[in-house]
């Protein structure tokens, strides 16, 4: 039917006259007819292949989708510690309205210390939160209770939909939220045939009625003020063709609009134009199809729009960028009004609705989304950690959802930490302006899930990750390993074992001759082990390290989790070996996780663009030293932030946290370092120059110093280190001999049983014996009652 | 093109209809499309829900004691993890490890050091026939409790199974040793 019928000229009157006529008229004639039956061919094969473009873009995946990445949700219950102003700001960063009108989720009122809010729904990857009315009430610092308002029952475990953190984009950087055509308010539907084509469910793709309507228009306002292209022609425009403006697209266009409308449904045109239409820009994002234009304008579901919000929407097909309701918000009622009157006059829309909805100013939300590139060292480790399960195509085009293990709270609250942090100790040390670097890296203590990941010193700026790319000598940070695989061996070490830390000199492979010193440039003789590591001696570690042999401390570096090449260099015990950030919390995860390692890990989840189950990346735990020694060499790490080279960290903090954590700064002030845990969270630090130079930092006066503003505002737990069965605490004297707490400077240190002296102190002899004299007179006078 | 003309009428009648209906109550259609995952609400609480009185233990500082480490007092568990171990039984129950799994994982993220939710997950594990994790993470259970010898030998018992199941009689004997110590 749409096929064009080329006229072919009459063809049948070779009459002799003509024959006689000229030899000339009649090749000219032939020549005529074959042209004529090529451009019918032509004609015919290309109808089909318009045919064939139509469908099959049509039928396949019509739209590149971004992939969404959120945050962990939060979770709220009884006896949660957050306190009523943290709850509110939660709340405004999960973009909740606060209103008196619990009508749309997504909001919520306060009086004092008790909240209502209307949750909105959301599907996670194991189960969908349905909307829910709550109340939650505070008592103090924690949450008293959770009730549902309309049952009054309590509710044990709410969870609330998460934060959208960032966003992988197609190429061509359009967003939408795909919607059905049963899911789209009637209003929408009518406001955009009585606007844009109200013959749409009557004409066959083009409508002459249009076009003379349209022309009639433009010449009684002497210029184009109307359009007569249909619905279907619009989206024939923008889905297969170009924008240019000539006789030959508008040709094509017409064409196309009539097959796809022989081919389809009105319905599945209107759908397709529905999700395609071009309703706004964010920047580099292109805003594209209702379901998105309603959250990136009213930050709601489109099912909960208003009839005058969606007119607005509808008013913005003509021209986004003219009728923007953020910066021409006159322009856009005017327009929203307009469309208001036409429903009314095409008897779509009561008049006295169309009067209530006129009424509205101009209701917009202030929130836009976040940005792309908000989080960009996360999003930079969610893409890689994706990339081993999906292709880079499919990451960026396959609408999935990703949920990603951030904890929202915890890495603004760094962020903002660190940067402040950072300036003043640029500042302080006077390192040229804006120069000193860091990242840091915050996992859950016992699960290794990353909970905050920064690469910059300005957070937000998307560049060279440091976290997972700086690759720098790690220092003393290497020595928990060095003491772990020591304390391995409880035959021949304890944490009162003596080590020597007097000057050493090895000869190196070159030839040279390598001489460690101390940092305080000075030799203690004679130090407990537990000494050596908290104030982090160089001579005594490495004199430990060459006894213990390179090649087993790297065994026990690599089963900690290192995954770099290392080389068994004497250097090696002093952490001459590069590693990022991320590499170093990997390693000090298994000492949090007291000897079982953990994969870190940015990614919970996967669900597909229609929400349905895709993929898990489970918790796993993998027993890798042994819990005893990991034990020890954590005790000794408590030691190192209370009393030896971290101490400034209880500047900040109450000493009650016992942390756990070591301190590494390398030769010449270049690498600052600090790695430590809390009960609850592992964080490492990394300070220092891009180009290398000294920065005049150590482990202690700069990583530390953000390390502990940093676990100051988030740690909530004091480190609780588990005692294994075969773990003794004895007493002993300041020679290391046994003792007894009556021996004077007696101390209890913990060692694997059977390796604790078992030589007594003459102290346990004279009081020790008085003290069981003392014991059996007692018992005598009990038993003679 | 008759059905074509058909639908066309239908759909004007259609239109005129809802024309009428007030606006202001549309009828909302689901946010986003229901997938595979299906509605598992985590929320109600359980009866076996005990009270919350959590607080920290206070921090007794042992004079000259080397790294001695405080003591916690057994605490009750919080109903939020209650409600997701139920949650997890109940999707076990059903086959769902994977989800099971997932409750449990949101219980360790609230109860991180509780060591009921590590064997729980265990236990998942094991029904999975995921051998490997399920020893791990019975492990990791034993390795957090204080104080309990009823989980320290379920534990056992556990990793025991695990390791039969794997073909490793040696050290399925030696846990079955040292879950028979605990009796």
């Amino acid at each position: 039917m749409a096929k064009p019928k080329p006229q072919s000229k009459p063809r049948k009157r070779t009459t002799k006259k003509v024959k006689v006529k000229s030899k000339a008229s009649f090749f000219f004639n032939r020549f005529f007819f074959k042209l004529v039956l090529a451009l019918v061919v032509i004609g015919t094969a290309y109808v089909f292949y318009l045919d064939y473009l139509v469908r099959t873009q049509f039928e396949g995946k019509r739209w590149e989708l971004p992939a969404h990445v959120y945050a962990n949700p939060v979770e709220l219950y009884q006896g949660l510690s957050l306190t009523v102003r943290q709850f509110e700001s939660l709340l405004a960063d999960l973009h909740y309205r606060r209103t008196r009108n619990l009508s749309s989720g997504g909001a919520y009122s306060r009086s004092g210390q008790v909240f209502s809010l209307k949750t909105r729904a959301f599907t996670f990857w194991d189960g969908k939160e349905k909307s829910k009315t709550v109340k939650v009430s505070f008592n103090q610092h924690t949450i008293s209770a959770i009730h549902d308002s309309a049952t009054g029952k309590a509710i044990a475990l709410l969870r609330l939909d998460p934060v959208k953190v960032g966003s992988f984009y197609p190429s061509h950087k359009e967003d939408r939220i795909l919607v059905r055509i049963d899911e789209v308010p009637r209003t929408l539907i009518d406001g955009l045939v009585a606007i844009e084509d109200r013959d749409f469910y009557q004409h066959y793709g083009v409508s002459a009625k249009s076009i003379l309507r349209a022309m009639w228009e433009n010449l009684k306002a002497g210029g184009v003020v109307q359009g007569g292209s249909t619905l279907t022609q619009q989206l024939v425009k923008n889905f297969y063709l170009t924008s240019e403006r000539t006789l030959w697209r508008k040709i094509k266009e017409a064409v196309m609009a009539i097959i796809l409308e022989i081919r389809y449904q009105k319905n599945e045109i209107l759908e397709a134009y529905l999700n395609e239409v071009f309703l706004g820009q964010d920047g580099e994002r292109s805003i594209n199809g209702f379901g998105m234009a309603s959250v990136f304008y009213f930050n709601k579901p489109l099912v909960e729009l208003k009839p005058h919000q969606v007119a607005l929407l509808v008013g913005l097909v003509k021209g986004p960028s003219y009728y923007d309701p953020r910066r021409h918000p006159d322009r856009a009622i005017e327009r929203r009004n307009l469309v208001l009157n036409e429903m009314v006059a095409l008897d779509l829309l009561p008049k006295q609705q169309s009067i209530a909805a006129q009424r509205f100013a101009i209701d917009i939300s202030p929130f836009k989304q976040v940005k792309s590139s908000r989080f960009p060292a996360l999003l930079d480790l969610v893409k890689r950690q994706l990339g081993r399960d999906y292709k880079e195509e499919d990451i960026n085009s396959e609408g999935l959802n990703i949920f990603s293990t951030l904890d929202y709270t915890i890495q603004t609250t760094a962020e903002k930490l660190f940067k402040r942090k950072l300036e003043a100790l640029n500042k302080q040390y006077a390192i040229e302006p804006g120069q000193l670097q860091g990242a840091m890296v915050i996992t859950r203590r016992e699960s290794g899930e990353i909970v905050t990941i920064i690469g910059d010193r300005n957070p937000q700026f998307s560049g060279f990750n440091r976290a997972l790319d700086a690759l720098r000598p790690i220092g003393s940070l290497v020595k928990p390993a060095v003491y772990l695989t020591a304390l391995s061996q409880p035959s021949k070490y304890t944490l009162i074992s003596l080590l020597d830390d007097t000057s050493i000199s090895l000869k190196q492979r070159s030839g040279e001759l390598w001489a460690p010193k101390n940092y305080d440039k000075v030799e203690h003789g004679l130090v407990p082990l537990h000494t050596a590591l908290a104030h982090s001696y160089n001579l005594a570690t490495v004199k430990l390290g060459m006894e213990l042999k390179v090649p087993n401390v790297k065994l026990t570096l690599e089963a900690l989790g290192a995954s770099r090449p290392l080389k068994p260099y004497p250097s090696l015990l002093l952490g001459a070996t590069p590693m990022s950030p991320f590499d170093v919390t990997q390693i000090y995860q298994t000492l949090a996780g007291e000897g079982f390692y953990s994969q870190l890990r940015s990614i919970q989840s996967v669900t597909s663009s229609e929400h349905s189950a895709l993929q898990r990346y489970p918790l796993s735990v993998h027993q890798v030293a042994d819990p005893s020694a990991v034990y020890l060499v954590n005790t000794a790490l408590q030691e190192a932030v209370s009393s030896g080279t971290g101490r400034s960290a209880y500047q900040q903090i109450s000493p009650d946290f016992k942390f756990a954590g070591k301190t590494g700064t390398t030769d010449d002030l270049r690498d600052s370092w600090f790695a430590g845990f809390s009960g609850d969270y592992l964080a490492v630090v990394w300070l220092g120059l891009d180009d290398n130079k000294p920065s005049k930092l150590t482990g202690a006066s700069g990583a530390l110093q953000v390390w502990s503003s940093v676990m100051a505002a988030i740690s909530r737990q004091n480190v609780r280190l588990t005692q294994p069965e075969d773990i003794e605490y004895v007493w002993v004297d300041s020679l290391g001999y046994r003792a007894n707490e009556f021996c004077a400077n007696a101390v209890q240190y913990p060692f694997i049983k059977g390796s604790a002296p078992t030589e007594f102190s003459p102290c346990v002899g004279t009081i020790g014996g008085a003290l069981e004299r003392a014991s059996r007179w007692l018992d005598g006078v009990i038993n003679d009652r | 093109m008759k059905i074509k003309l058909i639908s066309l009428v239908l759909l004007t009648l259609v239109l005129s209809a809802c024309a009428d209906l007030s606006m202001y109550k549309q009828v909302p259609a689901p946010v986003g499309r229901s997938g595979e995952a299906a509605a598992y609400p985590s929320s109600q609480t359980p009866g076996t829900a005990k009270t919350y009185p959590m607080d920290d233990p206070a921090q007794a500082d042992a004079d000259n004691s080397y790294g001695v480490q405080s003591k916690p007092v057994p605490e009750a568990q919080n109903p939020a993890v209650i409600a997701l171990l139920d949650n997890a039984l109940n999707e076990s129950e059903q086959g769902q490890f994977d989800v099971a799994a997932s409750k449990l994982e949101r219980a360790v993220r609230i109860a991180p050091r509780d060591p009921v939710v590590w064997h729980e997950l265990a236990k998942i594990r094991l029904q999975q026939n995921k051998l490997d994790m399920a020893i791990s993470l019975a492990k990791k259970s034993n390795a957090l409790i204080e104080n309990d010898n009823n989980l320290l030998r379920n534990n056992w018992i556990l990793i025991a199974k695990s390791y039969e199941l794997a073909g490793n009689a040696e050290l399925a004997r030696q846990a079955r040793i040292n879950a028979n110590r605990l009796y």
